[in-house]
């Protein structure tokens, strides 16, 4: 029996193949640095078309703040993944329905202040730079904080964790946390593929915001790396792309073939919009690229 | 990484005209400056199209005064608002139908409703009616470095001049675009000021070597090329630059509608929209 993991193709192997389609498999006109680039690029513009590679952050909400940014607030933690754009911003975790996206014109068209009392009930995009966010209705309470908790580490597993005054360990040490169990909803994300605990972010989820965003893709750097979580069936398409990108600087001949090459992988990205990636709904219209 | 310095996005577009004889060395069509200057135009261009960098600032409101100059870096204006964010927006209202209204120029002293800029030079915006008093003013004390010292009228907020301030509570804060240290750098109370939001310049760097403005996202910076590329592809008259250039123009045109799109997000209305 053959999984899908054995269909999976490391960035080493997408650059071969790339090459191959360059007809240049040595690498004597391509250096693999170039090609390397080339396949990140491709698997970067397939997330972006398909919203495949998504995440989730926390923002902290202060009182009568409305512009946040959230690229900033992704790039600094490493647990997160690289901002892209925002999907969806939900206010107290998923104990209360979604903030509706709308535009300041529209607002403006009622008049009203952009404080406008009432607690925070829509979010636009229209008046800020990419990479932040504006929300509309004026937050009068600054959002949960769980400082009490801190790790006795950046890096590596949980292995302590205080509140005041009092210690709560756990053993073995060598075991990872797991779970909190408790009255506090406290965010816990996951680091790696084992599921193991790393990080305990001190902000819960009560009285803040949590918006759901497009991410960029890991970038690969080592030649096993894999496409973060593109599905295997669309690893060959990214070779195509990246072929593309190289052979659009060639002469005539690989021109055509560049064209060739985006054609396949325009299809390909195609079908996986059409399949489960990216909903063609009338909420799909609402997303802002 | 998929972040681009204006050097990379040079090369590669000289690799795209197939004239790349090395980094930042001169091809043999075109030198290495002039296709620079090429992808800051093309940057630039991305930004003008697409409306995608917004800057907010209040303009310091003063007595007897109504026409005042727009922020430097401003290319269009979007959206001009009296008292910050607690306030409401301000109107735009051509002066002809004022002057249709037999009203003069400056009109009875108050806080202004509407804004003109018609009959004002592309740096100007004009008020009305006339502003009947100062708006509430905090200084600086440079135009670059750290905040230092914050006075509103005669009351002096001192704090430690080798800290950088990062937060006062209850006031609008904004960031320079300028380093990554989000040290904040600039400050002015909305309150009685005009608050206006527009669509700013792009920060491009002094030195190649280093990224361009950190708003412009990151997904887009590898397309840039193609932008670049199509002015001196359109000064040569071989049939394989002509096809790569109606092919590039093509893929940039559609990277633009994507950021378009995302500067103009109508939320819920979108889907309404007729295109």
């Amino acid at each position: 029996m053959r999984y899908e993991i054995d269909f999976k193709l490391t960035l080493q192997q997408l650059s071969s193949d790339a090459l191959l389609l360059c007809r240049d498999p040595l690498g004597e006109q391509f250096t693999f640095d170039r090609v390397y680039q080339a396949v990140n690029d491709a698997a970067l513009d397939m997330c972006i078309k398909t919203h495949m590679i998504k995440d989730t952050l926390n923002m902290e909400l202060k009182t009568d703040q409305i512009f946040y940014d959230l690229q900033s607030l992704a790039e600094s933690s490493e647990y997160l993944k690289s901002y892209g754009f925002p999907i969806r911003l939900t206010f107290n975790g998923v104990s209360t329905p979604a903030l509706w996206p709308t535009a300041l014109a529209e607002i403006d068209l009622f008049s009203n202040s952009q404080l406008a009392p009432g607690g925070v009930r829509a979010w636009h995009l229209d008046s800020v730079s990419p990479g932040r966010i504006a929300i509309y209705g004026k937050p009068t309470t600054e959002g949960f904080e769980n400082t009490a908790f801190v790790l006795d580490s950046d890096v590596g597993l949980i292995r302590q964790i205080s509140q005041d005054d009092e210690r709560l360990s756990f053993t073995p040490e060598d075991t990872a946390l797991r779970d909190i169990a408790g009255p506090v909803n406290l965010v816990v994300p996951r680091d790696a593929d084992g599921n193991i605990i790393r990080v305990l972010v001190g902000v819960s989820e009560d009285n803040n915001l949590q918006c759901t965003y497009i991410a960029l893709p890991d970038y690969m750097t080592t030649p096993t790396a894999t496409p973060d979580t593109i599905p295997a069936k669309f690893h060959e398409a990214l070779t195509y792309r990246a072929a593309a990108r190289l052979l659009e600087e060639g002469n005539s001949q690989d021109f055509q073939k560049a064209i060739e090459f985006n054609y396949i992988f325009e299809q390909q990205t195609r079908n996986a919009i059409a399949e489960i990636y990216r909903e063609d709904t009338q909420y799909d219209s609402c997303i802002p690229a | 990484m998929y972040k681009r310095t204006i050097t990379q996005i040079t090369d590669d577009t000289l690799r795209l005209c197939r004239d790349f004889r090395g980094t930042q060395r001169n091809g043999k069509t075109w030198t290495w400056q002039e296709v620079k200057n090429q992808v800051v135009r093309a940057i630039r261009d991305m930004v003008v199209y697409t409306g995608l960098l917004k800057g907010i600032r209040s303009i310091l409101v003063q007595e007897g005064v109504y026409i005042y100059d727009l922020p430097p870096d401003c290319i269009r204006l979007l959206r001009a608002a009296v008292n910050g964010l607690e306030g409401h927006v301000i109107m735009p209202k051509d002066r002809a139908a004022y002057d249709y209204e037999a009203s003069v120029l400056p009109g009875t002293p108050g806080a202004p409703l509407t804004f003109f800029r018609h009959i004002l030079p592309p740096d100007k915006i004009g008020f009305v009616p006339i502003t009947g008093e100062d708006g509430s003013e905090f200084s600086r004390d440079n135009i670059y470095g750290l905040l230092r010292n914050i006075t509103d009228q005669t009351n002096v907020l001192p704090y430690d001049a080798d800290q950088a301030l990062r937060d006062i509570e209850n006031l609008e804060m904004r960031m320079t675009q300028a380093g990554d240290g989000q040290i904040i750098r600039d400050l002015l109370n909305p309150f009685g000021n005009i608050q206006v939001t527009y669509i700013r310049m792009p920060l491009i760097p002094d030195s190649p070597d280093e990224y361009m403005d950190s708003d412009i996202p990151i997904y887009v910076h590898k397309d840039i090329k193609y932008g670049a590329c199509l002015p001196l592809l359109r000064s040569q008259l071989d049939q394989l630059s002509t096809q790569k250039r109606q092919y590039f123009e093509m893929k940039w045109f559609s990277v633009l509608s994507g950021l378009q799109r995302y500067a103009e997000h109508k939320g819920e209305l979108d889907h309404a929209r007729p295109v």
